[in-house]
């Protein structure tokens, strides 16, 4: 399971480095050679973790990274190399960008309840990824309940956090959400 | 037929776009018709995984481990030995941790000063009784937990560290700092396997980039295996956290002490098998000891509040049971300064306390700064207490029986009633 585990990280790290990088890249290469040299950018830094203290901190700074937005990303990335899927309308976007800021809030400690405490399991877990999945099923959105099914997955397995909420969503969803705003707003 | 024949070249070109548009449109019917078919089944799949989630995640029991401590010794010569003195004059050692073990030892950070790079864990072998130290040496680095780490992390800086299992001096808890101050750390657990880094990995503890929980005082065991650890959460606010941990030395459940900016670092102090009293440094400024408890196995607890009489300097504490269900306490007994180190006593769960010792005072040397100190009963039932002494740079411990601790309260008892008289 370790070996696993150590795995899926990898994967996870790749998939949000990857995209990180491909938008940079963006700045200067085509949608598809963007997302490439994006990749393998993430992929030659990975390798030589070992070597690149930076990757090192990165790792330290974003570990565990969340499935889900980790398969967000790759999604996102996917786009370059001509994977069409539905952009999500701008409501939506402001709706969990608001809900995710509440929450990181009442985490910090600015409210005395703490959602993410529910995250380690019972019926508040397991409600919340019923709701994502229902959620999912009306808006016809595959991607979502693709990403509850891999946080529900590899939390089961132990693999990445132990807390289910980390593995559907993570800090890094705020500046991809703001991105995707920004992108609506100049109606792309 | 008649009909194409008389139609003109241009509606004969519009006629077989019309026909790729509809096989277009048919084609993207298909595609929508099958993703419905896949959310579906990804949905469904959602549920039954969130009904595996309620059998394997259940919501944990919370009960206490509670067991009576080792036999006091009452009857037994009154002893009281300092069984280490250590001073590195220019550098700091502080925040020493206890590991229970057939031979204890002593664990401490220590560097040129508090949160540079150069911090290692150091650790003093104590001999079986106690005595010691056998042998003094660097027990862990920073970058051996982050090497340590898959995928590999930067960890910079250590900070408090302590055992992560009351039956298991291999498996520790440490203080890490990858980026920022302590505002910024992360709690990993460490494992070690004849003296090196097995394995490492942070606790899952925070939605904010897995940032500011740290760890402090002393594990306590549940009733069905599994880990309490008093832990605090500094950023901004500041509270107390117990963290549940599995055998496997994963996150399962964690209850908040307080809320906002109130205190920290909670040492916890069980009192029955569903009861414990939680005793917080103030972080608000108020300078008095807080005081919480939980009446349901630490699932919640009640608003730390202030106790009167009991004033503190903005440090921790530490505390255990005695077997008379009694709560013996090593702390600062001044508002303004840590210097210093007072022993005392409470029978009814931590509201009040009568002092019995003190065991440092200023003047007797320079810097008096006693700070930080650490609580624990061994094997033999005698007590072995440790904290940083010279303002964090030194460590003293010193090691004592219950005959010691009556013996004192006695001595208390004489001088008050001579001076009532």
């Amino acid at each position: 399971m370790t070996a696993l585990s150590t795995l899926y990280e990898y994967l996870c790290l790749l998939a949000v480095f990857g995209w990180l990088l491909s938008r940079l890249a963006g700045r200067l290469l085509p949608g598809g050679a963007a997302e490439a040299a994006g990749l393998a950018a993430a992929g030659v830094l990975l390798a030589l973790q070992w070597a690149v203290p930076q990757v090192a901190l990165l790792a330290a700074i974003f570990a565990p990274v969340s499935g889900g937005v980790a398969l967000f990303a790759a999604a996102d990335l996917g786009r370059g190399f001509g994977l069409r899927h539905r952009p999500r309308p701008a409501a939506e976007l402001l709706t969990v960008l608001a809900a995710y800021l509440l929450y990181l809030a009442a985490g910090l400690g600015v409210f005395a309840v703490d959602p993410h405490a529910a995250g380690y399991g019972g019926v508040p877990a397991a409600a919340t990824a019923v709701a994502l999945g229902g959620y999912a099923l009306v808006r016809r959105d595959t991607l979502l309940a693709a990403a509850v099914l891999l946080a529900q997955l590899v939390w089961l397995a132990d693999i990445g956090s132990e807390n289910l909420f980390d593995n559907l969503a993570g800090v890094l969803l705020v500046p991809a959400l703001l991105v995707g705003l920004w992108r609506r707003a100049r109606g792309r | 037929m008649r009909g194409r024949e008389h139609a003109g070249p241009q509606e004969a070109r519009k006629e077989p776009q019309g026909r790729e548009r509809a096989r277009e449109d048919m084609r993207e019917e298909a595609r929508a018709g099958s993703g419905r078919g896949v959310v579906r089944l990804l949905a469904a799949a959602v549920a039954v995984m969130a009904l595996l989630g309620l059998a394997l995640r259940p919501a944990p029991q919370w009960e206490f481990a509670f067991v009576s401590p080792p036999p006091a010794g009452e009857a037994d010569p009154p002893f009281f030995r300092t069984v280490l003195d250590l001073r590195a004059p220019g550098r700091t050692m502080h925040s020493p941790s206890i590991l229970r073990a057939a031979q204890p030892r002593l664990i401490w950070f220590e560097g040129s000063r508090e949160a540079a790079r150069d911090v290692r864990i150091m650790a003093a072998e104590l001999g079986g009784d106690g005595s010691g130290p056998v042998r003094v040496a660097p027990l862990l680095a920073a970058g051996q937990i982050g090497g340590a780490m898959r995928p590999r992390q930067a960890v910079l800086v250590l900070g408090n560290t302590l055992q992560a299992d009351p039956d298991d001096s291999d498996r520790l808890l440490a203080t890490v700092l990858s980026v920022g101050g302590w505002a910024a750390a992360s709690v990993a657990e460490v494992r070690l396997r004849e003296g090196t880094v097995a394995s490492a990995r942070k606790l899952a503890l925070s939605p904010f980039l897995n940032r500011s929980y740290l760890v402090r005082n002393r594990v306590l065991r549940l009733a069905d295996g599994d880990i309490a650890v008093p832990a605090y959460f500094e950023m901004g606010n500041a509270f107390g956290v117990l963290v549940r941990l599995d055998r496997q030395g994963r996150v399962r459940a964690s209850s908040r002490i307080g809320s906002g900016k109130v205190a920290i670092q909670p040492a916890v102090v069980v009192t029955g098998p569903e009861t414990a009293v939680a005793l917080m440094r103030p972080f608000d400024g108020t300078r008095q000891l807080y005081r919480a408890e939980t009446r349901d196995g630490g699932r919640s607890w009640s608003r730390p509040a202030p106790l009167a009489g009991v004033p503190n300097p903005d440090a921790p504490v530490a505390a255990l049971r005695l077997d008379d269900g009694r709560i013996l306490m090593a702390f600062n007994d001044d508002p303004r300064r840590a210097s210093d180190l007072t022993l005392a006593v409470s029978d009814d769960g931590g509201r009040s306390w009568k002092r019995i010792a003190r065991l440092e005072e200023s003047g007797r040397e320079a810097p008096a700064v006693y700070r930080y100190p650490d609580l624990a009963r061994l094997d033999d039932g005698s007590f072995l207490l440790a904290y940083s002494t010279f303002a964090k740079g030194g460590i003293r411990a010193h090691r004592f029986n219950m005959a010691w601790i009556l013996e004192q309260e006695r001595k208390q008892g004489d001088s008050r009633s001579r001076a009532e008289r």
